[in-house]
């Protein structure tokens, strides 16, 4: 089950209004999907249209090809027939192209947006050394996730191994602590995590997207030094910036602070105050909760999710909490009433078994169980 | 008074040649593209759901050119802005029946924002420019102008022997031949003076309410805060109506400052009251010269730095202290180290601490008050340091 604020520009989900600024059950008084979206996969969240997996197929929603408010099945190519789409095949997608990854044999196909039906193949084996060695060493390199943006890709395997780039080659993460388990796209920066609970950044840090309290690039991930011996068990990254969840629930944030995404109030460290009026911060800082009377809220934070310039976050009481830039009304409220905010404030309850995700200027709030007990 | 559908159509007439630029931004997404190109197509589609869309991918654009480094973002992406800024245009004056003061001030917005996140297009480099003088011809808004306040006008008397300091030269209006020799090749500062006593602006710009009048509604950055070394130091968006009223007039609070700002390509009537000197003609490059504006009050200030250019520094109002420094004294002006910084340094040259920099005491310090209608010739990494003494207008011409 999905609910969903944010922008519906071009009826990406094919809702009426054009911009749904309070959480709002998908495929609710008028079903307009023609698949079961609640026990559907939500795969990508672009600017202008989402990408769902219903069983073997994928589907479009939104724009395309010119045309708004349209609900289309993607052709794949016919390669991919013989493959169990349920389990092996997984899209993302950006302004550009859809890119269709079969996560067994390591294939990618980008799929051009503006042109129709030409197809790219991509193969990502080139550089994994253990390949072809052993039937065991092929199933380890299976895909476990990719993400993409306009300008770049990152592609995690299971055995932990990152590619990146438009043409993906392998990126050296041998320095890392512990195995990749989680790879994160900002705009232009990249986090990725690992089973020791340790955080690396790398890409452009103009915006102090990286956390290491400088504006350097980095070409190489690099430990975010800040949050060593703290075990990180979730990242999330906006567009410039990010988000760190402790062990104990404890969140962490740094990176551009425009429209109050990084949603601190009394800060632990040092910031950078920007046109605003805000302070963006170089330095992970503790994210502090407080409640309409100023209170504190010591309650852990379960899930944590990032757009382009807006975070939510999820309590343990189910309660959702949202700051940043609220013009298309992602934040869950009416953006005539709050263009943004500056903090974190609480705007819905949700119920148990709740996931936050977010698209640029979206956020969705996922129940994986309502499916379950529907089914 | 012109009816909205005056001004439309008005506007409009700049729709064929901005149609035509959509051949710039071909490797835009499809679709903005489609969008973008539909309701230049079909003005008619335009209705208030459109203004929420264009209004859509001018925020998505701006998230867009947020993306690398400034000088780096890609044309189509900038040109994109124009041309949506544009529609914006078209899109509010035709579903508004009023004219109203926050319809024009709204325009206004939409065009500066155009112009500083956009770029030219080929088809009509000064769109919006255009469209701004177009607005600005029509009057649509009469300005409170206030007489200014005998407050901020004073000008502070500077003795110059308290800095040990050897005097720039001065020399009357040379020939270019001299100019060149003597100061380009020679690599010296000097003091030019008559150079620009044609200059409208030496007399108009006396005057704040004449920037009220031409373009109080135009928004512009201003930089916040003693100067851009300093912690609290910002920048903020503001109208020059704003700027002049709560920073020139009167200032209670933090020191504003229009810096290094290229008002004369926002708005291009300023540049008739002034002129490119003809001393910029000494170029190794074909790159144009760029035309800055300093306008502030008393007391803003730029740290000791320096910058990779040729500069004619013009006093056009009021007076500004300015300390300069050859560029084979640096290692006894304690530059910063960090890459963004390393242009600027530690040293207060009217507040010289010799022990924390003992080896201030070995530069060599020049030193001027340049007053209206002198202009300064700062050549290349020459360090400089400069406070206004009063309200004052500087225009600065950087070349190669």
């Amino acid at each position: 089950m999905y609910k969903v604020a944010g922008t519906n520009l071009f009826g990406q989900w094919l809702e009426e209004d054009r911009i749904i600024s309070e959480f709002r059950q998908l495929g609710g008084n008028k079903n307009n999907y023609n698949f079961d979206i609640n026990c559907s996969k939500l795969a990508d969240i672009n600017w202008s249209y989402n990408i769902f997996q219903c069983g073997s197929d994928f589907y479009v929603t939104g724009d395309w090809n010119g045309k708004e408010n349209h609900l289309s099945k993607v052709d794949l190519p016919e390669e991919c027939s013989s493959v169990n789409a349920e389990s092996n095949l997984a899209m993302v997608g950006n302004d550009y192209s859809l890119m269709l990854v079969d996560k067994k044999s390591n294939t990618m196909w980008s799929i051009d947006l503006q042109k129709e039906n030409t197809v790219k193949k991509i193969n990502l084996n080139v550089e994994a050394p253990l390949e072809n060695s052993s039937k065991r060493a092929r199933r380890e390199s299976q895909i476990l996730k990719v993400v993409t943006t306009n300008n770049s890709c990152l592609c995690l395997t299971v055995d932990g191994r990152v590619y990146s780039g438009v043409l993906p080659s392998l990126l050296d993460t041998s320095h890392c602590i512990g195995k990749v388990i989680d790879v994160r796209c900002g705009y232009e920066h990249f986090m990725l995590l690992t089973d020791a609970g340790r955080v690396y950044t790398w890409g452009n840090g103009r915006r102090l997207q990286l956390g290491h309290g400088a504006l350097d690039n980095l070409e190489s991930p690099t430990e975010v030094e800040a949050l060593a011996g703290i075990q990180i068990t979730k990242i999330r990254a906006g567009g410039w910036h990010c988000f760190a969840l402790s062990e104990f629930g404890d969140l962490y944030t740094w990176g551009w602070n425009d429209t109050g995404q990084l949603g601190v109030r009394h800060p632990d460290t040092k910031g950078v105050l920007n046109r605003e009026g805000l302070k963006s911060y170089p330095l992970p800082t503790l994210v502090d909760i407080l409640d309409e009377n100023e209170e504190q809220i010591n309650m852990d934070v379960k899930d944590v999710g990032c757009g382009s310039r807006h975070s939510a976050i999820l309590l343990e009481d189910n309660s959702i909490w949202t700051t940043g830039y609220n013009k298309y009304g992602q934040l869950g409220l009416s953006p005539n009433d709050h263009p943004n905010l500056n903090y974190l404030t609480k705007t819905f309850q949700s119920e148990n078994g709740t996931e936050i995700e977010c698209g640029h200027w979206t956020t969705v709030l996922v129940n994986r169980n309502k499916c379950a007990i529907n089914k | 008074m012109m009816s909205c559908s005056e001004i439309y159509n008005k506007l409009e007439e700049f729709r064929s040649s901005v149609s035509k630029s959509i051949e710039e931004v071909t490797d835009l997404d499809g679709t903005c593209k489609s969008m973008l190109k539909r309701y230049l197509a079909d003005t008619d589609s335009i209705n208030e759901l459109a203004i929420v869309k264009i209004q859509a991918i001018i925020d998505y654009m701006y998230e867009q050119v947020n993306i690398g480094n400034w000088k780096e973002v890609k044309l189509f992406l900038r040109k994109t802005i124009t041309i949506a800024c544009y529609l914006k245009l078209l899109a509010l004056t035709k579903t508004s029946n009023e004219v109203t003061d926050s319809l024009v001030k709204d325009l206004f917005k939409i065009i500066d924002f155009g112009i500083m996140f956009g770029c030219p297009i080929d088809e009509e480099p000064e769109l919006l420019q255009s469209c701004a003088t177009l607005l600005s011809s029509f009057d649509l808004i009469s300005h409170n102008l206030s007489a200014s306040s005998s407050q901020n006008q004073d000008t502070t008397e500077v003795d110059s022997k308290q800095y040990n300091a050897q005097p720039i030269e001065v020399v009357d209006c040379p020939s270019m031949e001299t100019f060149y020799k003597n100061y380009i090749v020679a690599e010296k500062p000097v003091i030019l003076e008559n150079c620009v006593n044609h200059w409208p602006a030496l007399n108009k710009w006396k005057d704040q309410n004449y920037f009220i009048k031409l373009a109080g509604l135009r928004t512009v950055s201003i930089e916040i805060g003693r100067d851009y070394t300093e912690s609290d130091w910002t920048q903020k968006l503001m109208t020059i109506e704003e700027f002049i009223k709560n920073f020139i007039y009167q200032s209670n609070g933090p020191t504003g400052y229009l810096a290094q700002y290229q008002l004369f390509e926002q708005i291009p009537e300023l540049k008739d009251d002034i002129a490119e000197p003809e001393y910029c003609c000494f170029s190794d490059s074909d790159e144009p010269v760029d035309v800055m504006a300093w306008y502030g009050p008393k007391g803003t200030i730029s740290p000791l730095h320096h910058d990779p250019k040729r500069n004619l520094l013009t006093q056009v109002v009021g007076e500004k202290q300015i300390f300069l420094f050859s560029p084979k004294d640096s290692e006894y002006l304690y530059p910063h180290e960090h890459e963004l910084l390393n242009n600027t340094a530690r040293i207060d040259p009217r507040f010289p601490d010799f022990e924390k920099y003992p080896k201030y005491k070995d530069a060599k310090v020049y030193f001027c008050v340049l007053r209206p209608g002198q202009m300064l010739y700062i050549p290349p990494k020459w360090w400089h340091f400069v406070e206004s003494l009063s309200i004052s207008f500087s225009v600065s011409f950087w070349w190669k």
